[in-house]
């Protein structure tokens, strides 16, 4: 990774410990500034965080002195008050220490191990442990595949220690086993083991023993060893289904050898002192072994056998990215601090981050464990590593974390649990005023939801984008609010409820309405910066404009008609209705709404009156407009290809048909010299233009200021006719002028207008085209493929939608709008029509040199705060 | 019966796991300490070894066998060809003959292209279902059949359901992956149990059938843990994994368990070190895979599973055979530790009384 300079970014080395067996296991106290390494040796090694001592070291079991290897540590996790330490490990034991505060004199730190978890079950060794705090349960995975918990923790040993010193002969010490501890009849003992004598165990017998009851194991939680159990961030709950939460439960995630990651809720049993515990998802399917597991809500990072590391969106259950290292062995550990990405293999550390990969070896053998944390005062974030060798190194990362500029939703000195507090504030209150919609809109922009990439970076922004606008509408007190995954794993449909709560109006046969706005919050890619004069993911407010990427296609926009309804929602004075669907796939086409919106039908109702949206501009700068009709397209690829491999024109010219000469002999019988297209029915639909919308036309070229040369017949045309353009044409070969390609692909883009029916002028240009070729008699094939498409629209200016949007737009503007028609395309428009069996209401926002697409993308602030002016009428007035 | 199974992402020298170790399976053969059946002392009729050569070419269709009728200890031949052979998938087994007579055709492991196959324990009132059997599977696996053992028309029974699962047991590279071989072991576990609770449908005391099965087609390893009882304990079955299997001293060995890796996996009737936590209890009724280096754990749920985790199964049956023989010496191990009450770690009064 380099930084703007070229000067390659390394993560530099802070310290390195030695320790004489490997290290297998860290957890940090940041707050305590205390640093816990486990080790193959039946240690806790202790370290000082300021500097970087050594101060204690815990011992587990009898051999003080001795070292033995009996009870390698192999999981170590923290209470969040950092006052318990819980170790589990290869002697299928959970030991749980109290750590008081260090004495600032002597380096003094009070550790005294309060108790021990046990099972009368052999369930191996112990790979995975999480604390939950509020329900004070220790839960932990095995070997044999089972899950264990015990609830009621700290209460359970704070009785145990009050009873007093327990029988000595009844203190459950010893363990015999009868194959372990047996002289075979040939007289062969095992090796021996030190004898500990009595006084050793009375001095330690104030540590309560706790058995973990029969209810409170799961027996094959999972087909194999569990290996790693994260807890979930409390505000999980959020996400679920309001029917479905559980108030006061917690959520982990174990996943396993088998490959599946589960999801589980912890939860208090009602009117008794229990905790019980339920599955509630296991469709997470890695399809390989699970060695390591991360969660950055609402993320959750799998590192799996060769090098792969599986990323999930805990919301939807949907994979959202895989990564592989260089080296394809076993991920072994994994930390994930801001999207950054840092896998441990035999080969070292690889940091993933926007597609670049970085990699070092930091010479500790194998590396075994890894932990990201930050100094709560020092901003700099820090990386440990455990290794084989016994070493453990802390590396300083910040100058890694900051290589890339990170956007404001993500402030580099938020530690890994707070950096998501943004997304889980409660109740917001919505206002209209623009400071308050600046910050919406600010949060919005910074995520770089380009749907187009398939880069990690920008997929997981997608996500968090569609999360953070699911919690905003929330905060903002929507009756409901979820995501609707789609089918095809791509970004979610964010839907909102607002129920309406004002008093509907006493007008005779006056009816509550039910009112769907379509936003969407994906955006076309910033192209070149260079190009911009601003940095398009981060709003930037200037002369009175709003600049940034999808601050007018459509985040703007969406904002407008968030704040409105919210504003009247809380006010209590929200009449109608309304629901949001938010997409995330507009720029590419839309592709899977349809099936969302069939499948959530219920949910985002059956009783649409209208559709509203804001998806486009006005025709220049100065006049407000009112949009009701846009063409369709059909976006289609011509391909010919021969069975040949390339030929030169030298050696092969007229001895075969050439797929290229097909092709423009075939594409030019698609217009003729007038150039009218020649598709067979293609005019026949076509109403004439009516006189009504011939006025409006020539309005609207007398009052707009666009272009004086544009006559009224320009408008009809691109507006009311339908057009066929060739876009692109690519072949295969070197593209040397002799050689002749064995296949040749055009691209065709041809707009529809509202009468003609989609799938009509398909199959007529299929046919069409098939039968040109057919006349040539060619050795060749012929293949046309439809990359996407969308029905036209005409919506009804006269009705009532329109007639209320025009007052208000003429109160708010003092003027009158233009009823206009465009030559675009929105793919879903006319679907949300005939879907809802509702109108449609498109109503532009900003100016004709908002720059949608291209680069310096603008919206002037006037457009946008009378936007939410007008919309925060005319949803109650509808 | 004992048996081993090594599997290694790394070959390891065969001598490692049968001659050297402490408690290796040839001395295993004569201290089975775990061995349910007392009535004999020794695993002494006969052993076999299958490897799978490290060679493409050579392990092509099944592995290498060496079997033979005297006792493991005593083969001069098996101790040299045990140091001076590495492969990364082995199945060992010795045996202690409960049905069918004395010869090298009735010695486990029973090999079928790249399939090999061993059982230890027993099929109850075999004599009872074995028509049953042999009717049910097909001429080519009935031909098949060499010796006169439960153990082998098992093997027969399972090579049969595998190809009726629509698989071809002869294929020559094996790899049928792990869902085909645990299905196909389940459903041999089924017909057995079915058929003989069918046979044995009028006696008054029936004991139950041992089914720890164990196959493998080069890739893949399945073996069961199972027991034809609701209460009493299956024979031993004992897993261990890590990343390196070393020797400490001469003839100590311990796991190394340094990561999640399981570099190193091996399942066998009796633990091969001494070291406790090496080794891992498989769960009574259950069926362990191990998939590419991974072990899976599967429960086999039927009228003799055990809802109950903390359900203590009896050691009665043990018993009466004589598996309480052994003298236990008491020690402590570490303070604050609990007992293991379950399969047998009792502390047994003697032992209190000596510390006492």
């Amino acid at each position: 990774m380099y930084d703007s300079r070229g000067v390659a970014l390394h993560s530099e080395l802070i310290h390195r410990w030695n320790h004489a067996f490997s290290i297998l296991s860290i957890v940090a106290f940041p707050k305590k500034r205390l640093l816990f390494a486990g080790s193959q040796d039946s240690k806790i090694l202790v370290f000082d965080l300021p500097t970087y001592n050594l101060i204690h070291t815990i011992r587990l079991g009898e051999s003080q002195e001795e070292t033995h290897t009996r009870s390698s540590v192999l999981c170590l996790t923290g209470s969040e008050d950092e006052n318990f330490l819980f170790s589990g490990g290869a002697d299928s034991l959970v030991r749980i220490w109290s750590i008081g505060e260090k004495t600032i004199r002597d380096d003094f730190l009070p550790v005294t191990e309060i108790a021990t978890v046990y099972s009368v079950t052999d369930i191996g060794d112990i790979f995975s442990l999480a604390y939950l705090d509020s329900l004070e349960t220790i839960v932990f995975g095995c070997q044999n595949a089972s899950l264990l918990y015990v609830e009621n923790l700290i209460q359970k040993i704070e009785k145990k220690s009050s009873d007093g010193v327990e029988n000595i002969n009844k203190l459950p010490h010893r363990r015999y086993d009868k194959f372990f501890d047996s002289l075979g009849p040939t007289g062969y003992s095992s090796n021996s083991l030190s004898q500990t004598s009595l006084t050793s165990l009375q001095e330690n017998c104030g540590a309560a023993i706790i058995e973990v009851p029969s209810e409170n194991i799961i027996k094959y939680a999972h087909y194999g060893f569990i290996y790693s159990i994260n807890k979930l961030c409390p505000r999980f709950n959020q996400l679920l289904e309001k029917s479905s939460r559980t108030s006061g439960a917690e959520h982990i995630i174990s996943s396993a050898g088998d490959g599946i990651s589960k999801l589980w809720e912890f939860s208090k049993d009602k009117g008794q002192n229990t905790v019980k515990i339920s599955l509630i998802n296991d469709k997470i399917d890695n399809e390989d072994s699970v060695i390591s597991q991360t969660i950055e809500f609402p993320f959750l990072y799998c590192g799996l056998t060769d090098g792969i590391i599986k990323i999930w969106d805990l919301n939807t259950q949907q994979i959202i990215s895989t990564l592989k290292t260089k080296h394809e062995s076993d991920v072994i550990s994994i930390s994930v601090y801001m999207d950054h990405v840092f896998a441990i293999d035999e080969s070292g550390i690889t940091h993933f981050y926007q597609n670049q990969v970085n990699h070092w070896n930091p010479q500790q053998g194998k590396i075994l464990s890894s932990e990201i944390f930050s100094k709560s005062n020092a901003g700099s974030v820090s990386l440990l590593t455990g290794g084989s060798d016994g070493s453990l190194t802390l590396w300083d990362i910040t100058s890694l974390l900051s290589a890339v500029p990170l956007s404001s939703n993500s402030p580099i000195n938020a530690s890994s649990t707070l950096q998501t507090t943004n997304l889980w504030a409660a109740y917001q209150s919505a206002s209209l005023n623009n400071e308050e919609m600046l910050n919406t809109l600010r949060e919005l922009i910074s995520f770089q939801t380009v749907s187009q990439s398939k880069d990690t970076t920008n997929t997981l922004s997608l996500r968090r984008c569609a999360i953070y606008l699911q919690q905003l509408f929330l905060k903002f007190g929507a009756t409901n609010s979820q995501l609707f995954p789609l089918p095809d794993g791509g970004n979610p449909v964010v839907f909102a409820y607002f129920q309406g709560n004002g008093k509907v109006s006493q007008v005779k046969g006056a009816k509550k309405k039910r009112i769907l706005w379509y936003g969407h919050y994906d955006v076309i890619s910033s192209g070149n910066t260079f190009n911009w004069n601003t940095d398009p993911f981060t709003l930037t407010c200037e002369n009175g404009y709003l600049k940034g990427r999808g601050v007018s296609d459509n985040k703007g926009p969406l904002v407008s008609a968030i704040h409105s309804v919210a504003y009247l929602f809380q006010q209590g004075e929200l009449v109608n209705d309304v629901v949001f669907l938010v997409e995330g796939s507009e720029e590419i086409g839309s592709a899977s709404l349809k099936q969302v919106c069939e499948k959530y039908h219920d949910i985002i109702g059956k009783d649409i009156d209208w559709i509203l949206l804001s998806n486009s501009t006005w025709v220049d700068q100065e006049h407000p407009c009112l949009n009701y009709g846009l063409r369709g397209v059909i976006n289609a690829q011509i391909k010919v290809w021969s069975d040949k491999p390339d030929g030169h024109s030298g050696l092969n010219g007229g001895v075969y048909d050439e797929p290229m000469v097909n092709l423009v002999k075939i594409v030019s019988k698609l217009q003729n010299e007038q150039n009218e297209i020649m598709i067979p029915n293609f005019y026949s639909p076509l109403k004439d233009l009516t006189e009504e919308e011939y006025q409006r036309f020539q309005k609207i070229t007398e009052l707009a200021n666009i272009d004086e040369n544009t006559t009224v017949q320009d408008l009809i045309t691109n507006w009311t006719k339908p057009s066929l353009s060739m876009t692109t044409v690519k072949f295969s070969g070197p593209g040397n002028i002799t050689v002749i390609p064995k296949s040749v692909t055009m691209g065709i883009s041809i707009r529809l207008v509202p009468e003609q029916s989609v799938e009509q002028v398909k199959r007529d240009l299929k046919a069409y085209l098939e039968e040109s070729f057919k006349q040539l008699k060619s050795q060749n094939h012929l293949e046309i493929k439809v990359l996407n498409e969308a029905e036209g629209w005409l919506g009804d200016p006269t009705n009532h939608a329109y007639q209320i949007l025009k007052d208000e737009i003429t109160t708010a503007w003092d003027v009158e709008p233009l009823l206009v028609r465009e030559g675009g395309s929105i793919s879903c428009l006319r679907m949300l029509e005939r879907i809802f069996d509702a109108p449609a209401v498109q109503i532009p926002c900003g100016q004709s040199t908002d720059n949608g697409h291209l680069a310096n993308e603008n919206l002037r602030i006037k457009n946008w705060s009378n936007l939410t002016e007008i919309l925060s009428k005319v949803f109650n007035r509808l | 019966c004992r048996f081993l199974i090594f599997k290694g992402k790394q070959p390891i020298r065969l001598s490692h796991l049968l001659t050297r170790p402490a408690h290796s399976i040839i001395n295993q053969s004569f201290d089975s300490r775990l061995r349910l059946d007392r009535r004999r002392p020794m695993n002494g009729d006969g052993f076999g070894v299958a490897y799978y050569p490290l060679d493409t070419e050579l392990s092509e269709d099944g592995p290498c066998l060496f079997k033979a009728i005297t006792p493991a200890w005593n083969n001069q031949n098996l101790s040299t060809l045990a140091e001076k052979t590495k492969s990364d998938l082995v199945f060992a087994h010795v045996r202690a003959s409960t049905y069918g007579v004395l010869s090298e055709t009735n010695c486990h492991p029973f090999t079928y292209h790249s399939l090999c196959f061993m059982h230890n324990g027993g099929i109850s009132n075999f004599k009872g279902i074995k028509r049953k059997l042999l009717n049910h599977i097909k001429d080519e696996y009935l031909n098949f059949i060499q010796g006169s053992t439960d153990s082998e028309c098992a093997f027969a029974l399972f090579l049969d359901t595998l190809d009726k699962l629509g698989y071809d047991p002869k294929k020559q590279d094996g790899d049928f992956g792990n869902v085909a071989l645990r299905k196909a072991m389940l459903r041999t576990i089924d017909y057995i149990r079915d058929w003989t609770k069918e046979a044995n449908k009028d006696e008054a005391h029936v004991e139950p059938s041992l089914l720890n099965f164990a196959v493998t087609d080069g890739s893949t390893v399945v073996v069961s843990r199972y027991i034809t009882s609701k209460t009493d304990e299956a024979a031993s079955l004992h897993f261990s994994c890590g990343s390196s299997f070393v020797e400490t001293s001469p003839g100590e060995y311990r796991v190394e368990r340094l990561d999640r890796n399981q570099d190193v996996i091996m399942v066998a009737s009796e633990p091969l070190t001494f070291e406790r936590g090496d080794w891992t209890a498989v769960p009574t009724n259950s069926i362990l895979t191990i998939k590419k280096q991974t072990i899976l754990l599967h429960p086999i749920i039927d009228e003799y599973y055990q809802e109950d985790p903390l359900y203590l199964r009896s050691s009665t049956l043990a018993e009466s055979k004589g598996l309480m023989g052994s003298i236990p010496l008491a020690k402590a191990v570490e303070k604050n530790v609990p007992p293991l009450e379950r399969e047998g770690r009792t502390r047994p009064p003697t032992a209190v009384a000596h510390i006492a």
